[in-house]
């Protein structure tokens, strides 16, 4: 297998991961339902 | 079971507790900002980088902010290991001029060290050149221990602090665990080791003329420096592909000793460290504790399994009592001079935290010691656990046993002054199932493909559990190998990589969500409807809690590999 291939699937992974942190960013990003429950 | 065995083991459990403070507090010093003692020899250090690579100390990052940089600075740390062992062929420092490492090893080396795994495919002694092992192993157990160890303190942080929409600076708290905690006791600890006789040499292998006049060549090298780091990272990737089972990683009872000491040092303390930075040291001690149970669980149940031998040689007339010429006990895959006690002490410290050293095969345990290894790990290695990680996944399953507390007695959920609400458990569980996922998926896969199927040392329940032990020991950033396994296949390499990746990244996002979750709430004052999470009643409800999961989850997969490899053993019907 070529390096190509390899730094492709390391770019893809990390893409990856930092799509990842913004789907786990729009569920942290509170529902005004939530925000009663603490209150 | 010899009373000496039993002696090692108290000697390590009491020399680990009375660490505990002094290290907690030192580290809580460290993340404050507080003067500590190395502060005048490293404070301009300190600045000096932060000068140089253009970072404001005083800006702090909010958790997408945090969890970016961390993404970049690890893809760049990835492709830096990758590149050093592809070229490492027209390198310096490669005195037994090693060729370029394959591709795929290549990826799964790279992911491995960088996600602080540290699975090894290859024998270090004979793929990697000194340039390698130094520039590229040795700084990413740095690189790796103090990613985890900013990710652990961004989350106590979260519990800390209160209306903050910030978790921390993720450079500052890089530069920080690198130069006051891993570093100066990574320096001490080589001196130690060079003491004990550990080569620290660039020279290349030496030739020797053996006693019955053969020619053998004994490989050396940077050992001692990348020896320490490897075990206070919690990282555990050899120098020599016996990892701490050779005389030259492991010569002495003392160096045995410290190693150990090494692997549980930071991620015993840090349970200190967030009792202290919350206000509340009690709660550190109360998830000490679980890990401590837990801890004991396992030695034990280890210790007792390989102590008792393998009842088919018992059967052949083989005497394995403990006696002044033998160890006694399983001894297949040990070494004579550790034995028993000190074997099952060392496998189940490094598979409670995310070490992966090892210094005895733990192909060779009995099923039922096997077995626990293997559930240590699968308990998503918080017994302990790695640098940073074993805490934020202690603390996963503290917000889950708040959870389920809360609906037992309905109440809102909340931990150490913060309401869990949906969010923080919506992401505590995306964090808790990617590791079953990617363990249980890949194993499966792996048992019923050619290319998973023909690596196999063994046939049966004990191939299985070398399948199992792969992925599970990759998902949880462990990196003891079962053995028996060729890992070095496209397949393997390309799979493991993977289960390493998600099983380190896809935990530390959801991880810092939680962080900047919690960080921006208020902390409620205790009222009578508080459930106390100090004391012992939470302390075994989070140890049932982490049983149950841990039970439900993986004990279909262990019935097929260790418990039926022990019933067919017992029954003497193992071939």
């Amino acid at each position: 297998m070529s390096d190509l291939l390899m730094l492709a699937l390391v770019v893809a992974a990390f893409a990856g991961a930092a799509v990842y942190a913004q789907f786990c960013d729009a569920i942290t990003r509170r529902p005004a339902a939530d925000r009663e429950t603490e209150r | 079971m010899t009373a000496n065995g039993w002696l090692q083991i108290a000697l390590f459990t009491v020399l680990i507790a009375l660490l505990v403070r002094p290290l907690g507090g030192y580290m809580t010093r460290v993340f404050h900002g507080e003067p500590t003692a190395l502060g005048r020899l490293l404070g301009p250090v300190e600045r000096g980088i932060y000068r140089l690579a253009g970072i404001d100390a005083t800006a702090e990052h909010k958790w997408l902010e945090y969890a970016i940089a961390l993404i970049a600075f690890n893809a760049v740390g990835v492709a830096a290991l990758y590149a050093l062992q592809r070229l490492q062929g027209v390198l310096p420092l490669n005195p037994q001029n090693l060729a370029a490492v394959a591709p795929e090893l290549a990826l799964n080396t790279a992911v491995s060290f960088t996600t602080n795994t540290s699975w090894q495919s290859y024998a270090g002694e004979t793929t990697l050149g000194y340039l390698a092992q130094m520039a590229g192993i040795t700084v990413q157990s740095f690189l790796s221990a103090a990613t985890g160890i900013a990710v652990g303190i961004a989350l106590v942080r979260g519990f800390a602090r209160r209306h903050s929409h910030t978790i921390g600076n993720f450079w500052v708290d890089m530069t920080r665990a690198l130069l006051y905690v891993l570093l100066p006791i990574t320096v001490a600890a080589t001196l130690f080791l060079v003491w004990q006789g550990i080569p620290q040499t660039l020279d290349g292998s030496m030739g020797v003329t053996t006693i019955e006049g053969g020619q053998q060549l004994i490989a050396r090298g940077p050992v001692a420096s990348q020896i320490a780091v490897k075990m206070l990272s919690s990282d555990g990737g050899g120098f020599f592909n016996v990892n701490s089972a050779h005389p030259f990683e492991n010569p002495t009872a003392a160096t045995n000793l410290l190693e150990m000491l090494l692997i549980f040092a930071i991620g015993a303390s840090f349970a200190n460290t967030f009792g202290r930075m919350i206000g509340s040291e009690r709660q550190g001690w109360a998830l000490l504790a679980a890990m401590g149970i837990l801890y004991a669980i396992g030695v034990v149940a280890v210790f007792a399994a390989e102590a008792q031998g393998n009842p088919s040689l018992a059967a052949l007339g083989i005497d394995q009592t403990p006696s002044a010429l033998q160890a006694g006990g399983n001894m297949e895959g040990k070494e004579v001079r550790f034995g028993t006690a000190a074997s099952a002490l060392f496998a189940t410290v490094t598979t409670d935290s995310s070490s992966g050293a090892v210094n005895a095969m733990h192909d060779s345990f009995t099923p039922l010691g096997g077995g626990v290894l293997l559930a240590n790990m699968m308990l998503d290695e918080v017994i302990i656990g790695g640098v940073g990680s074993g805490l934020f996944g202690m603390l996963l399953f503290a917000i889950v046993a708040v959870f389920v507390a809360g609906l037992m007695i309905g109440r809102t959920p909340e931990f150490v002054g913060k309401k869990i609400a949906a969010t923080e458990v919506k992401m505590t569980m995306i964090a808790l199932l990617c590791i079953p996922l990617v363990i249980l998926g890949l194993a499966a896969a792996a048992s019923v493909t050619g290319p998973g199927l023909t690596s196999l040392g063994n046939a049966g329940p004990h191939g299985f559990s070398e399948i199992l032990y792969a992925f599970t020991s990759g998902a949880a950033t462990n990196g003891s190998a079962f053995a028996g396994l060729n890992a070095n296949t496209p397949f393997y390499n390309l799979t493991l990589a993977l289960a390493m990746f998600v099983g380190r990244y896809f935990v530390i996002m959801p991880v810092l969500a939680i962080a900047g979750s919690l960080a921006a709430k208020q902390i409620v004052p205790r009222s009578a409807g508080t459930l106390p999470t100090g004391g012992g009643l939470f302390v075994m409800f989070l140890v049932g809690v982490i049983c149950i999961v841990g039970g439900l989850t993986f004990f279909p997969a262990l019935s097929l590999g260790p418990i039926a490899e022990h019933l067919a053993m017992v029954a003497g019907r193992l071939s």
